[in-house]
């Protein structure tokens, strides 16, 4: 053997030059399984994908020099359109997570069956550069954080008024939970207040800044964007069940004894390990009309279904969900929550 | 009825091999994203093909074998991501977290450098052969090419390496390697 070909192997099997890759293996099984099943639908586009997929490789491979500067430095010819992922706190950003979220991102990048993207970790932020600008529902669905929780209802109602928020109408606001089954929960005081406070109007809907607890009580509104226009604000109890112990989220249309309607739902499917927990609190809220299950995510009520009967392995989130609403949602859900909360900046083209 | 019980081993499958499948990843494409999807592309390939011998056998070397055959043939997801900024200690060049004494790793770091410019097919048959430690033979059998293919691929590039990091290294010997027809690499 020659001194290179010595050299050649001492250096592929240098450690120092593949540093190991932390990528969750769970991560991994869930993006081949999900290509697997799209795959077995869109195979008679994949030639058009594929011829796509090179156009965009060629003219990306021009651009990039390896840095992502350019990206945000606008150019005679107009800005490219970019997002810029900063992280809203410090304390979980390691680069472990910032790596993580890329891939998350990167997967919901694909999710949106967008033609071309890059994305880019540079220093603390992520970099998304794109061919055209996103609609606001498209960059929820890049920088949404993605925390999915169930949590078991302790009152609801309509929203507060502005003008309407006198001692009378608090007055009238319970001090425990509605009883289901067993003594009645008692809510914190800090969290009663602020449900009582809430007014769901349109700004409001969403809290800015928002970082999930669910170990805590939640006062939250719900999303009229999918439930008709409806406004309603939910006093809720700690998390029963987050979107860590999901294991996958798919899109589908609405049937009804093989009736549809047309409307699109989120199918869910719970992991072995809690299938029992489910089981036992859907039994316990089955038929209750008032304090059932709200579907929390990123501290908005997506969804608060009526439980019409116990269930364990798979449920649906119903609501009246355009198709692109539904599939929004079951990306979000498919791919995990991001560990770190992003604010987004969009520079370039306009939203 | 088997859709889940398949899903289930691939899982399996994936937790105990992905490190190793990673590295090798590294090794051929010499980025990490790049290996992640990589390896990605091939498990896809691992899974559709679950139920066949070669894979029941040993699936990690038949991934393998998908991972080289996808990066030496043509091969690209619709987008792309890379690691462009220093992040933190995990993204360090070599170099940098190294004691300067080490003298060996100025002439790998330069090596490591100039393998990204091989064509992909050249830089896939250094990887099985002084990776993965593989004979012409089956090399040959893996990219689907003859072994006089695998010779000649492999002595183009070892002089393009020597080329690049310094002329003083000696070639190996090339003992029946001369071709009398040499094929075009894609």
């Amino acid at each position: 053997m020659s001194d290179l070909e010595q050299l050649l192997r001492d250096t592929l099997h240098d450690p120092r030059f593949t540093p190991p890759v932390d990528t969750d293996p769970d991560l991994m099984v869930r993006e081949v399984l999900r290509h697997h099943r799209r795959r077995r639908i869109v195979s008679a586009t994949a030639v058009v994908v594929v011829v796509l997929g090179v156009a965009t490789l060629t003219a990306a491979s021009l651009t990039s020099g390896g840095s992502t500067t350019r990206v945000i430095t606008p150019s005679s010819s107009g800005p490219t359109p970019a997002v810029v992922l900063s992280p809203m706190t410090e304390s979980t950003v390691t680069p472990a997570t910032l790596h993580l979220s890329a891939q998350i991102i990167a997967a919901r990048l694909d999710g949106l069956r967008l033609t071309d993207w890059h994305l880019s970790v540079n220093g603390r932020r992520l970099v998304v550069s794109l061919a055209s600008p996103l609609s606001p529902a498209q960059l929820r669905v890049v920088s949404q954080r993605g925390a999915l929780e169930f949590r078991q209802i302790c009152t609801a109602g309509p929203p507060t008024v502005t003008k309407a928020r006198s001692s009378s109408d608090q007055g009238t606001m319970p001090r425990t939970c509605t009883p289901v089954g067993g003594k009645a929960p008692i809510p914190p005081a800090s969290v009663l207040s602020k449900y009582k406070s809430l007014s769901c109007s349109k700004n409001t809907i969403r809290p800015a800044g928002y970082i999930d607890q669910p170990k805590q009580w939640l006062a939250a509104c719900l999303d009229p964007s999918v439930n008709a226009g409806t406004s309603a604000r939910y006093l809720l109890l700690p998390a029963a069940f987050t979107g860590k112990n999901l294991s996958g989220a798919s899109a589908q249309i609405e049937q009804n004894n093989g009736v549809t309607r047309g409307r699109w739902q989120v199918e869910l499917s719970f992991k072995p390990s809690v299938q029992h927990a489910v089981y036992d609190l859907t039994k316990k809220l089955q038929g209750i009309t008032t304090t059932g299950i709200a579907v929390v995510l990123d501290g908005v009520v997506e969804s608060a279904p009526y439980i019409e009967s116990a269930f364990s392995a798979n449920a649906e989130i119903t609501g009246n969900f355009t198709r692109t609403q539904a599939q929004d949602l079951a990306d979000i859900l498919e791919h995990r929550e991001l560990p770190i909360n992003f604010t987004a900046q969009v520079i370039g083209g306009q939203t | 009825v088997d859709g889940a019980a398949r899903e289930e081993q691939f899982a399996s499958f994936v937790s105990a091999a992905l490190p190793k499948l990673l590295r090798c990843g590294q090794v051929l494409t010499g980025s990490r994203p790049a290996a992640e999807d990589l390896v990605q592309t091939a498990l896809l390939g691992t899974l559709r093909a679950w139920r066949r011998p070669a894979v029941i056998e040993d699936p990690a070397a038949y991934t393998r074998r998908v991972m080289v055959n996808s990066y030496s043939s043509w091969w690209r997801r619709r987008g792309r991501w890379e690691v462009t900024g220093v992040v933190g200690s995990d993204y360090a060049r070599p170099e940098s977290i190294s004691p300067p004494a080490d003298a060996g790793l100025v002439d790998r770091d330069a090596l490591w450098r100039a393998l990204a410019g091989l064509p992909r097919q050249q830089r896939a048959v250094l990887v099985l052969r002084y990776y993965e430690d593989l004979s012409e033979r089956d090399i040959a059998a893996i990219l689907g090419v003859s072994t006089g293919t695998v010779k000649s691929q492999a002595s183009r590039a070892l002089r393009r390496l020597a080329e690049v990091v310094g002329g003083d290294f000696e070639l190996p010997a090339a003992a029946g390697s001369p071709f009398p027809r040499q094929e075009n690499p894609r």
